[in-house]
């Protein structure tokens, strides 16, 4: 009797643990069939008209019509429309990777329609400073007022610039071609890397799909900015790295070590994220108790070496600011994380912006369902990534026994897989103001490891028996994963709406771009200028001027945010030799989407500036105001630190 | 298959072909066509043909490591280049065509197996017209949004401004952003006080004033004054003819330091 209860108890248990057990469901295999050009052109189509309609959506809403939210994101689903045939089961390899290009280069497309013919994003802005300074004045290492660190991580510039100089192209259009290059790559590299671990390219292209979730696939890896090129750099070393298992030869280490040496004079933090990916696989590998080639060892420790030895050199060249760059950055983010989890900072608001909007309905509901679909495809796919790799293929936690006796087959998968532990971390991060920023960076790493586990999930037990309804609500839940990342990465600054305050590409228009341009005519480049956030990127950007800024331990926020023009008002002023102020008065008309007008420290108290306070320097004899158009004034300071 | 040697030389033509295009025409469309192929993939090709890391790699592995190897060597050269300050586009095209030249000659030692290309697919006249509908749509996207993003002006004013140019003299000058043609005057007045004076006072002094200065949107008025060095500063208003209030007001200081 006792055994009979203790057996259904032991049964019923077993089907709860159903759908976290490491058993293998799916076809190991991938059906063969032959490519359908159809589907690959009316996809196409698809997606053309997808972007119409974006770029009607940005039309409503630049005249402010009710329904450009409607219309925008109708636009955005109909491009994510390749998604439907990705994830399905009878797709030839060749559709699919073409089908992922496609998709890959729709997401972008759609971030470039924002604003066609110029760089809008903040980050965007410092970089398009350097690639102008090595266009114009021929050289690298030119000092930048606002990322004093990208001088020293050139390479996007260096690519971008040599577009520019040899097919006579402005740095906005070769820096355009050359982010559809690298978004090509990556996809591609990244199906690659998947369908080596796998050896199945449904699994492969579900699970690029799936990295189209990550929080900054949508912006930061669309952006003309470092990281976008060090990701698929870090892709291709992945991918190289598995070349050693197929030729043990030295050779081998030179393809490593060029894009090694590439990725560390691209971007600092993916290159630590590499080094730190490659320790840890020799680690795992050193673990792995299966046979192994004393050859390939030694050919790992030659990788890492080079992974390690790389950005720490060049870290170390003269001159470069990264540990004064990043050392207060994860200060910060490590203190307010343990604040955060000593329960000693209040917590952040959700979905509510800096202005104290919250973010609509719509983009709340879909951030939540997409967040909690991948955690469900990291619980359901887990243990089931965790042990794809063992040789031995009985069903059940058995299975889970040969990775503890440490007999995997691959050490890429046991990472990949525990790298997707970084997932929930990042969420977490996220949760806290200071950290933030840390968590949504580290995202575009460890969601590597995140999409190879859902898309484990999904072809092993979502999908693994193939009908109607699983392919119609798994493709459906991969969309509206993509299309709620989409909608929360770009928030409510995805549609080009009229001018807002603070609010970064929100707040760039022809008026502020045209007195930037105006400084650059008639005042010259190089002069010394401070303005606010917004306006100090269109003037160091299109005006071509020095910026006096937080960077340069001056905060002007201080001049402005007094009544008189006293002594406190004048030490930024002095201190930055300041020459030229511009004062847009825009700013007092509402309160900054972004959550600061000058800087993050500056003394505005989350309020506008009144006016009268701006405007205080008409008031000041050695003051001139050498240009009004009505919305932006231009003082000259020179005689206040003469 | 591929003949074991064709792309290597067509690399290297490929190249010398750009750095002629280079001295002898700026035309976009045609240095475009030659050099992103040559920065994006044929180089990284040919280095990759010459180092031969395996050779096993399929086509596809193979097509994304050469763009990523061309990268990786356009990074390079952006670093060499600098050093002998031949970052322009002469120095570039000579960078690729040397590494295309010299990677191609090892490439051509080393023993190469081409790869066996799969059969291309069936493809039908409808499927060249909705492929060239989509690129027709998409092309018209970007240029719809190119203008709708140029054309929309929210917000309509009028620059003007007055800046110091060498002792003595000045530069004055209106430029329209208004949605139709607006007349304006201009008053400039000296002010010999370090106070700040409106026109009529006894230490002001009206230096000039143009009247009747008719603007479309887009058009801009500049002219050079002459103001001397004996006031302190100079004051300038833009009156808009239809209501004769002050529109734009500026000032700009008389070269000559003063302590606040």
């Amino acid at each position: 009797m006792i055994s009979t209860i203790s057996a259904q108890i032991a049964d019923q248990f077993r089907i709860l643990l159903t759908p976290i057990d490491p058993t293998l469901r799916g076809y190991r295999n991938d059906p063969v069939v032959s490519i359908s050009i159809s589907w690959i052109v009316l996809l196409c189509l698809g997606v053309a008209v997808g972007s119409l309609v974006v770029v009607l959506g940005h039309f409503a809403g630049l005249h402010s019509s009710a329904y450009s939210p409607t219309i925008f994101w109708s636009g955005v689903t109909l491009i994510l429309l390749p998604i439907i045939r990705i994830a399905d089961f009878k797709v030839a390899r060749s559709e699919r990777i073409l089908l992922l290009i496609l998709l890959g280069e729709a997401i972008l497309f759609q971030n470039i329609l924002y604003e066609p013919t110029g760089f809008a994003q903040y980050d965007e802005m410092l970089h398009w400073m350097s690639a102008n300074d090595i266009l114009y004045r021929h050289k690298l290492f030119v000092d930048n007022s606002l990322l004093p660190i990208a001088p020293y991580y050139p390479a996007l510039e260096i690519v971008a610039t040599a577009v520019a100089n040899l097919a006579n192209l402005t740095v906005v259009s070769a820096g355009h071609l050359e982010l559809s290059v690298i978004r090509a790559i990556l996809i591609v590299g990244l199906f690659l890397f998947f369908e080596k671990l796998s050896d199945s390219s449904r699994l492969a292209a579900i699970g690029v799909v799936v990295y189209m979730c990550a929080a900054t696939f949508p912006v930061f890896e669309s952006a003309f900015a470092y990281e976008s090129l060090g990701l698929p750099l870090c892709v291709l070393i992945g991918l190289t790295e598995l070349q050693i298992n197929r030729a043990y030869t030295v050779r081998t280490l030179i393809l490593v070590g060029m894009l090694l040496a590439t990725l560390a004079v691209t971007h600092h933090v993916s290159a630590f994220w590499m080094a730190g990916y490659l320790i840890a696989l020799m680690i795992i590998e050193t673990f792995r108790r299966k046979e192994r080639s004393r050859r390939y060892h030694l050919l790992l420790i030659g990788v890492v070496i080079l992974g390690v030895s790389f950005p720490i050199v060049w870290m170390t060249i003269k001159g470069n600011p990264l540990v004064n760059y990043l050392g207060p950055l994860i200060e910060d983010a490590s203190y307010s994380f343990y604040e955060k989890i000593s329960g000693q900072s209040p917590p952040r608001q959700m979905f509510v912006g800096e202005d104290g909007q919250a973010q609509p309905i719509t983009i709340q509901l879909a951030a939540i369902a997409s967040t909690l679909l991948i955690a469900v495809g990291l619980t359901t796919g887990f243990f089931r990534s965790l042990c794809l790799s063992i040789g031995t293929q009985s069903p059940g936690w058995p299975r889970l026994l040969s990775v503890m006796r440490r007999e995997w087959l691959d050490s890429r998968i046991i990472l990949l897989t525990l790298a997707a532990f970084g997932f929930p971390i990042s969420v977490a991060l996220r949760l806290s103001s200071a950290a933030w920023e840390v968590g949504h960076r580290m995202s575009t790493f460890v969601f590597i490891g995140a999409a190879f586990v859902i898309a484990v999930s999904i072809v092993h037990f979502w999908q693994a028996r193939p009908n109607r309804w699983n392919r119609i609500s798994v493709s459906a839940a991969i969309v509206l994963m993509v299309l709620g990342n989409i909608m929360l990465g770009s928030g409510y600054l995805a549609i080009h709406l009229p001018y807002q305050v603070g609010a970064d590409p929100g707040s760039i228009e022809p008026m502020g771009i045209n007195t930037a341009r105006w400084t650059k005519e008639w005042l010259g480049p190089g002069q010394r200028f401070s303005a606010d956030r917004v306006n100090k990127t269109l003037l160091a950007t299109y005006g071509d001027q020095d910026i006096i800024s937080g960077l340069q331990h001056v905060d002007i926020s201080r001049a402005i945010f007094t009544k008189e023009l006293d002594r406190d008002a004048l030490y930024p002023i002095r201190k930055g030799r300041v020459n030229y102020l511009l004062v847009d008065l825009r700013l007092t008309t509402g309160r900054a989407v972004l959550g600061e007008y000058y800087q993050s420290w500056e003394r505005s108290g989350g309020h506008p500036p009144p006016p009268n306070f701006m405007l205080k320097f008409d008031r000041e004899p050695n003051v001139g105001r050498i240009f009004d158009n009505g919305f932006i004034v231009i003082y000259d300071l020179r005689r206040l630190h003469v | 298959m591929f003949n074991k040697k064709i792309d290597l030389t067509a690399g290297f033509w490929w190249a010398l072909l750009l750095l002629l295009t280079v001295f002898i025409t700026d035309n976009f469309v045609i240095r475009l066509i030659l050099s992103l192929p040559l920065i994006c993939f044929l180089t990284g090709h040919t280095v990759l043909r010459a180092i031969k890391p395996v050779q096993t790699a399929t086509p596809l592995e193979h097509s994304a490591l050469a763009a990523g190897l061309s990268i990786a060597v356009c990074v390079g050269g952006g670093f060499l280049l600098n050093m002998i300050s031949m970052l322009n586009p002469i120095g570039w095209a000579i960078w690729i065509m040397v590494v295309n030249g010299f990677a191609g000659l090892i490439a051509l030692r080393q023993p190469y197996k081409p790869f066996v290309l799969a059969e291309l697919p069936r493809i039908r006249v409808w499927h060249g017209l909705v492929l060239c509908a989509a690129i027709g749509v998409t092309s018209g996207s970007y240029l719809l949004a190119a203008y709708t993003i140029d054309t929309f002006h929210e917000f309509k004013y009028t620059e003007f401004w007055l800046i110091p140019e060498i002792p003595g003299k000045m530069v004055i000058g209106v430029q329209s952003g208004e949605s139709e043609l607006e007349e304006y005057d201009i008053e400039v007045i000296a002010v010999d006080s370090t106070d700040k004076a409106p026109a009529g006072r006894a230490n002001t002094a009206m230096i000039a004033a143009f009247r009747s200065i008719d603007l479309a949107p887009g058009d801009q008025w500049v002219r050079e004054l002459t103001v001397g060095v004996n006031h302190k500063r100079v004051e300038a208003n833009l009156y808009r003819a239809r209501d004769h209030a002050v529109y734009r007001k500026v000032s700009a200081l008389t070269p000559g330091p003063a302590k606040l």
